[in-house]
């Protein structure tokens, strides 16, 4: 009871000051961090502080559950402000719930959708431009496509969801 | 003391992901989210039996934290699983800049790269799957279990002021 206590306690001052920070800043990553770094940090510091004598095992155990809930809120976060389905689900309310088809894939096409991103990659200068070829800049989004990759593999044996 | 459940865990956890991998492999991703389910909490409860068998001690506590464990487990699995099942298309430009190697993908080459990812189609088929969307003469429409999530969504945004972006 008291680690579940601790886990939930922690969780919503994770939570509330992710949300203070990313209000009051602006800056989503630094909420992000801090949030992560209340749990990793905090949550020992509390259990280590109740639980006598001193567990380990119970301290790592409840941590991998509230870094698990931590990054359960990351992905719900996340999903808001950058899901594609999140953001054609909020087009069509704007609509009034309702819209025409064709209307909907003028804003959203493939087309519109690629070319956006590219150009938010170029922004970030994860990609270059040269002699009108893109060229990728990232060892951390190449790292980020081989782990998703390797995993695409591992399950599904294939390396796209396009894939015939 | 929590050295068994941690074990236990552990146990459960490479067991209930090896047989999911097996399964997904052999079942072409078909069903991938309900198997994970499925076999995770499968391993666990085979696991809790076999530590009982053996003497091993574990109290009503120890068994409910290993539940939430495992259950949290499962989110955070299938979270991943979502990134691995659908493409990102982020990461598709990523990948497809990656096979150009040095020489860089032209608009030609982009163009190309777009006709093989029809994303937008695929979000479209997928939420109307899930039942958040009908489509009806030409139409696309909220249900009402849409509406509740992106009322819920809008009040999120607000609260973060997070302006919508499009496309």
């Amino acid at each position: 009871m008291t680690i579940f206590m601790a886990i939930v306690i922690i969780l919503i001052i994770a939570a509330i000051c992710d949300l203070l920070i990313a209000r009051l800043s602006g800056k989503r990553l630094l909420g992000y961090m801090a949030s992560f770094l209340i749990t990793l940090i905090g949550l020992p510091l509390v259990l280590a502080s109740v639980i006598s004598p001193v567990d380990i095992y119970a301290i790592v155990v409840a941590l991998g559950i509230a870094l698990m809930w931590w990054f359960i809120y990351l992905n719900l976060a996340q999903a808001v402000e950058s899901s594609l389905r999140i953001r054609m689900l909020r087009e069509i309310d704007a609509e009034g719930g309702s819209v025409d088809i064709d209307k909907l894939k003028l804003i959203y096409n493939d087309d519109r959708l690629i070319r956006i991103r590219l150009k938010r990659l170029e922004d970030g200068g994860a990609v270059r431009l040269k002699d009108g070829r893109h060229h990728l800049n990232s060892g951390k989004l190449e790292k980020a496509a081989h782990f998703f990759t390797a995993l695409k593999r591992l399950l599904l044996n294939r390396r796209s969801q396009f894939d015939v | 003391m929590y050295q068994n459940v941690f074990f236990l865990l552990i146990l459960s956890i490479v067991t209930g992901l090896c047989l999911h991998v097996f399964s997904s492999r052999r079942r072409h991703g078909k069903g991938i989210y309900q198997m994970a389910i499925l076999l995770l909490n499968g391993s666990l409860f085979t696991m809790t039996c076999l530590f009982l068998l053996t003497g091993i001690d574990l109290t009503f506590e120890h068994l409910v934290i290993a539940v939430v464990f495992i259950e949290s487990f499962v989110a955070v699995y299938c979270l991943i699983l979502i990134g691995v099942v659908h493409d990102s298309p982020t990461l598709a430009i990523v990948k497809a800049l990656m096979a150009a190697g040095p020489k860089g993908l032209s608009d030609q080459e982009l163009d190309s790269f777009i006709k093989a990812h029809p994303f937008v189609g695929a979000r479209l088929e997928a939420l109307q799957t899930t039942g958040d969307v009908v489509v009806r003469e030409g139409v696309i429409s909220l249900t009402t279990r849409s509406q509740w999530i992106v009322r819920i969504l809008s009040v999120y945004t607000r609260l973060l002021r997070i302006d919508r972006e499009r496309g």
